[in-house]
């Protein structure tokens, strides 16, 4: 995946404690989201392409922009794959 | 003009604090409830939140695998092993079918669904938990089936603290505390006598069987999703998820999870 990502409609997700809360229905499973990964949820919206959403970590968090375009990568899939994002065609 | 011999039974219920009610013609459906929520009976003057018009048919609603929650605003259609009903939330009036055979189980399972909605919907969640009470504070234990609920339950009754269900228990913010309520509903091999109370929580313990006891403390996040996969028949629903989580996350914040290791004996009470 390398363009734009965004959460699917219908999935349950709250910040708790500056940690993501995200509900999975289809596999009975809530997951929480590191610090990266919960900036990373929070900033797709659907609009920022990967580079775009790697660039802003590496603004906040203290990484190359190849660890992060790696990061963003690696979490989108998971993500993809959990059925709790969906890419943008 | 034949004139009717049946007369309405109007039974008041007190479960966790939500005034609930129903009304029936049919004598056994009345002896069943009183039965079956014999430690929850109330005044049934009072204005209940809901009442359940209760009728008995002669063949009983087909059975499911597992209870079926559908929820269109304020109208929710239950339905579960022998019974079948729908729910208008905004009118606090609601139908169920039942049948002749385990209608005190039947009963039981439309309030459970009854109530982890109205709990859900006062910011409590009716939580799939084992709950003890020593020293007048509540330690709840909540996990998956077989995560040792009822084997805590059993040991914790036998060192004498009161146990409330070893199945389902309500928790409610209040304040700065949690308040845990004991509700008339119980696993199917409940090794010891369950009964309502109230109490502050004092630990909220996630169950993990291990070879040592040990308490670990995890993240109020981790804490509130560990919570949300243990909200029976109400946390997978679509539009009720979002609730489930915001509940489960003040929970968590007013007291912490924790996850305990234990093995089947009492030595875990050493350390709560």
């Amino acid at each position: 995946v390398t363009g734009p990502v965004r959460r699917r409609r219908g999935i349950a997700h709250r910040q708790v404690e500056g940690q993501t809360v995200i509900v999975l229905a289809q596999s009975h499973e809530a997951m929480v989201l590191n610090d990266t990964g919960s900036r990373i949820w929070e900033l797709s919206d659907g609009n920022k392409d990967v580079s775009e959403v790697a660039t802003t970590l590496t603004e906040r968090f203290d990484v190359t922009i190849e660890q992060a375009l790696e990061d963003v990568a690696r979490f989108y899939a998971e993500m993809i794959s959990a059925g709790t994002m969906e890419a943008v065609s | 003009m034949q004139a009717s011999l049946k007369s309405r039974q109007t039974i008041g219920l007190d479960i966790a604090g939500l005034p609930l009610a129903l009304l029936t013609d049919a004598p056994s459906v009345a002896f069943a409830a009183r039965t079956r929520f014999a430690t929850s009976l109330a005044d049934g003057d009072c204005q209940p939140l809901l009442l359940t018009d209760v009728s008995m048919e002669r063949e009983p609603p087909a059975r499911r695998e597992a209870p079926e929650l559908e929820i269109d605003g304020n109208h929710i259609q239950v339905a579960g092993g022998g019974f079948e009903g729908c729910v208008d939330r905004g009118a606090g009036h609601a139908e169920l079918r039942v049948g002749p055979i385990d209608t005190d189980i039947a009963l039981e399972n439309y309030f459970r669904i009854v109530t982890a909605i109205l709990i859900l919907e006062r910011g409590g969640i009716l939580l799939h938990s084992s709950a003890a009470i020593r020293r007048g504070e509540g330690f709840v234990f909540f996990g998956q089936s077989e995560a040792g609920k009822s084997t805590v339950a059993q040991l914790s009754h036998q060192l004498g603290h009161p146990v409330l269900s070893d199945d389902q228990n309500v928790l409610y913010p209040s304040g700065e505390d949690v308040l845990l309520h004991g509700v008339p509903f119980r696993g199917g091999q409940c090794p010891v006598a369950t009964s309502p109370g109230i109490a502050r929580v004092r630990r909220l313990l996630s169950l993990y069987k291990d070879s040592h006891a040990e308490l670990e403390s995890v993240p109020v996040a981790v804490g509130a999703a560990l919570l949300s996969t243990q909200v029976p028949l109400v946390n997978w629903q679509p539009g009720l998820m979002e609730r489930v989580l915001a509940n489960c996350a003040e929970i968590a914040r007013r007291v912490p999870v924790e996850i305990l290791h234990f093995r089947r004996d009492p030595e875990f009470w050493q350390i709560l």
